[in-house]
């Protein structure tokens, strides 16, 4: 692909009235170059495409406006890939979709992608079980060869990705599809990540650089996650999230979708919960999952944990049922505040227990580690 | 014919006396007034022309010339309308100044001649309180708490010329018509289901002095226990009632039936006050706001992240003297305004969510709403208690809950133990006197050495909790110096980390 070719399909990609999937059949069998020649020109490029008067002039008016230097010196800049469909190194695993992106744009290793590719996503908002079970999985999964795909957003997202990235014996990388352009980092909060997922894992967009991260963009994101997704694991979703309508799409193309079962009284497992009624597959190991990838299970050693007393472990028990406040500790324990703060206290400080705004959860991960005969 | 009639205007929560002198003399029929009055004042005029009138009295065809001296500060308001009605009815020879005397005299004059209250009577007649004084009727009840002279009631300009002149009994002073406030009905802690954490907090809170905050999403009881507090406090103190009372009338606000205030005030100023109205304030006759209306009481600030950042700095001001002084360009005024802070506030904007997790706020915004009170504010609350609804079985049980008079009857017995040991309450444990009364066990300062070196607890954050953990001990009956590990996690659980910066990558 010459470089008129990748500057030519990102000023395509980039227009407000260009739809993905017209885009996509506009680039399957012209050059990106001549294609943004003929509506420039204010022709409608080949008969293919049907396209109403209007929504043509508003594509010329907007492709004259764009101008080609600002955006061949954004992507030289940020060294950014652009890749269209029907190229060569358009990825395999994305060309069958029928939702495909008609321009990828990418950072860091292309080749993460020939991994096997599970995706993790959950909400942003989550809880620090949450958290602790993405990155643990994350981890888990790089360990064992799988490439953890996900979007980068805060909470599960960074987590899981925080967990592959970091993951010490690691053995596949990792990729994040990202809903805004591949120039700037976003959320901020993950630069970090970000630049860690760019010098040795992958950052894919279908938005040329430039663009901001507006919220319609993020369920369009979404697809390709599930596009990209062997199998998918929610870790946290409430009712209405983000990461439902990722498994939504994994269900439209048949892919399975996996969920971290949560206790119902958690806001935070309301999603998950109604994805388990719904016939998802519950995870409630890494060995669960590697399982439904096919991958060769490994065993893992489970983390030795102490004896608790007795009080200890019923406070425990009251906080995996979801966040609790000290009041609602002692009202459900019946026991007196002396006790239960005592109890809490030590298990905040063993890092067992922790705390936000007063409010106290279990640090630890919700996956459990079978123990598999010898 | 000149007159002088004694009176008093009102500034801040204090009176100033100014004598009402009246000159009747010849020269083209006119009213001047002199001695800074403001517009209400100004009005006096007409207001006094008018009742005069209209109660079969006399108004001069002549030159009248008042003069409110001292000429120097400002007067104020309306209540100076029977002092100047009474001057021209002494310099027209329509009473003569023997009948009136020493009297003192302060009401608002309607048009038909009745007298009327006016705020600040209390402050008023204090400042001249060996006069005998002429106030509305509404007014005794509070003259009464102040005075040492013979309070006079007088509901109508005639019967006032007639009772001076002798030709009628005094009105005896009857009930007050107003609304009067009834401070003896708080609701009753009784009526709080569960939440055993956030009433040990009000019942240490009313023990110790402590300002309490109260974080937790809306229906979690927030406003329901702060409500409750002022039953949990003692009655105040005769000097710090007399203040209170004198605060109160300034304010127009209503008085008990009685007079006096005894019971701690409650207020709870709405989110959008301004900080005029917080501190006090008004151009010429500082109305006290509502910190000085909490004095020696509570001060409940609900939604605290929705307040106007320069609010809450007034607020934190206020919290650290003790008093407020609000400057104007020709006038300085201090106003007592020792309260005890309770906040109350969302956890994140929505409102929706406390628990972690159950809302679409993230880390960012959640920080931005509580980051608003954070810093020296949060600091200033010795105790900081997430509060969450209650389940329905405890709403709905049928187990009584400890009633306020029980639990008022242990902060009692702790206040006195503090008072007694040293003159103050273990909120206001300084230095020397705290480090002899608050000695953590061995077990405890290993905590605390623990805390403090995960930087979960601060220096000042040390004392602070030293404090509380000193009253939940005196509450337990637990008196002497040394303050047990249970005292010091209790008194750590009840002060929650508000808003810590998440540290980086834990998104």
């Amino acid at each position: 692909m010459t470089t008129d070719d990748q500057v030519a399909a990102s000023v395509l990609a980039g227009l407000a009235s260009m739809s993905r999937r017209r885009l996509q059949r506009l680039l399957l069998d012209r050059s990106p170059t001549n294609a943004l020649q003929e509506l420039r020109a204010g022709r409608a490029p080949g008969d293919s495409m049907a396209m109403s008067d209007s929504l043509l002039e508003r594509l010329t008016v907007q492709a004259r406006a764009v101008d080609e230097g600002v955006m061949a010196r954004l992507i030289a800049e940020s060294a950014i890939g652009v890749t269209t469909v029907g190229s060569a190194e358009y990825p395999q695993c994305l060309a069958d979709d029928p939702e495909r992106p008609g321009v990828l744009f990418y950072r860091g290793e292309l080749s993460a992608l020939n991994a096997e590719r599970v995706g993790i996503v959950g909400t942003r908002n989550a809880t620090a079980a949450g958290r602790a079970t993405a990155e643990e999985l994350g981890a888990a999964l790089a360990e064992a060869g799988i490439c953890v795909v996900s979007g980068l957003a805060l909470g599960i997202d960074a987590a899981a990705h925080r967990g592959a990235v970091n993951a010490s014996s690691a053995i596949a990388r990792c990729v994040a599809v990202v809903g805004n352009g591949l120039d700037e980092c976003y959320p901020k909060r993950n630069v970090r990540l970000w630049e860690q997922l760019i010098d040795s894992h992958l950052l894919l967009s279908e938005w040329p650089p430039g663009t901001a991260p507006d919220a319609f963009r993020f369920p369009l994101r979404n697809r390709i996650i599930a596009a990209l997704s062997r199998v998918l694991v929610v870790v946290e979703s409430r009712e209405h999230g983000g990461s439902l309508i990722t498994a939504r799409a994994c269900l439209d193309r048949g892919i399975e979708v996996m969920v971290v079962p949560g206790s119902p009284k958690s806001r935070a497992s309301a999603g998950t919960n109604l994805l388990l009624r719904d016939g998802a597959t519950p995870a409630t190991s890494v060995v669960d999952i590697l399982e439904a990838v096919g991958s060769g299970v490994r065993h893992l050693p489970a983390p030795v944990s102490t004896p608790l007393d007795a009080v200890s472990a019923e406070v425990v028990e009251r906080c995996a049922a979801g966040p609790a406040t000290l009041d609602s500790i002692v009202a459900d324990c019946e026991l007196g505040i002396g006790l239960v703060a005592m109890a809490v206290a030590d298990l905040l400080a063993a890092g067992t227990l922790c705390e936000r705004d007063g409010w106290i959860e279990v640090a630890g991960s919700r996956l459990v580690h079978p123990v598999t005969p010898q | 014919m000149i007159a002088s009639v004694p009176s008093a205007t009102l500034l801040g929560a204090r009176g100033y006396p100014v004598t009402v002198e009246v000159h009747v003399g010849r020269g083209l029929p006119g009213f001047s007034m002199l001695g800074l009055p403001d517009e209400a004042c100004r009005e006096a005029r007409d207001r006094v022309r008018a009742a005069l009138m209209s109660s079969g009295l006399e108004w001069p065809d002549r030159r009248i010339t008042v003069n409110l001296a001292p000429p120097r500060h400002r007067k104020t308001g309306s209540g100076l309308d029977l002092a100047i009605a009474v001057g021209v009815l002494i310099a027209t020879d329509q009473l003569t100044a023997e009948a009136v005397g020493a009297l003192a005299f302060v009401g608002e004059l309607g048009l038909d001649g009745s007298i009327r209250h006016v705020p600040g009577v209390a402050p008023i007649v204090g400042v001249r309180a060996e006069n005998d004084w002429v106030v509305p009727p509404d007014g005794v009840s509070e003259a009464r708490v102040v005075a040492s002279g013979r309070i006079r009631a007088a509901a109508s300009l005639r019967g006032l010329v007639d009772a001076l002149s002798g030709s009628a009994q005094w009105a005896e002073a009857v009930a007050p018509v107003r609304a009067v406030v009834d401070d003896e009905h708080v609701p009753d802690l009784a009526e709080v289901r569960g939440q055993p954490v956030a009433r040990l907090a009000l019942e240490v809170a009313a023990a110790g002095g402590h300002h309490l905050l109260f974080v937790g999403a809306p229906g979690s009881g927030k406003t329901m226990l702060a409500t409750r507090l002022p039953g949990l406090l003692p009655d105040l103190e005769p000097d710090v009632a007399l203040e209170a009372t004198m605060i109160r009338s300034a304010a127009g606000v209503s008085l008990p039936a009685e007079g006096l205030v005894r019971r701690p005030p409650f207020r709870s100023p709405h989110h959008t006050s301004s900080a005029a109205a917080m501190v006090g304030g008004g151009s010429h006759y500082m109305r006290p706001g509502e910190v000085s209306l909490a004095h020696g009481g509570v001060l409940f600030v609900d939604e605290m992240g929705q307040f106007a950042p320069s609010v809450l700095d007034t607020l934190r001001e206020a919290v650290e003297s003790g008093t407020v002084a609000v400057g104007r360009v020709n006038h300085h005024v201090t106003l007592p305004a020792r309260f005890q802070l309770v906040g109350a506030t969302n956890p994140c904007p929505c409102g929706e969510g406390s628990a972690p997790g159950s809302c679409e706020c993230d880390e960012r915004s959640r920080q931005r709403y509580l980051g608003r009170l954070s810093g020296p504010l949060l600091d200033r609350f010795d105790l900081r208690v997430a509060v969450a609804r209650p389940a329905v079985g405890e709403l709905m049980g049928d187990g009584a809950s400890e009633p306020t008079a029980v639990v008022a009857a242990r902060v009692a017995s702790a206040r006195t133990v503090a008072l007694e040991r040293a003159g103050v309450l273990n909120a206001s444990l300084e230095g020397v006197l705290l480090d002899q009364w608050a000695i953590p066990d061995p077990d405890a300062a290993l905590r605390l050495r623990r805390e403090m070196e995960h930087g979960r607890l601060t220096g000042r954050g040390y004392h602070r909790v030293r404090r509380s953990a000193r009253t939940i001990a005196d509450l337990a009956g637990r008196t002497d110096a040394v303050l047990s590990d249970e005292d010091i996690t209790v008194a750590l659980s009840m002060r929650a980390v508000i808003a810590r910066r998440a540290h980086a990558g834990a998104a």
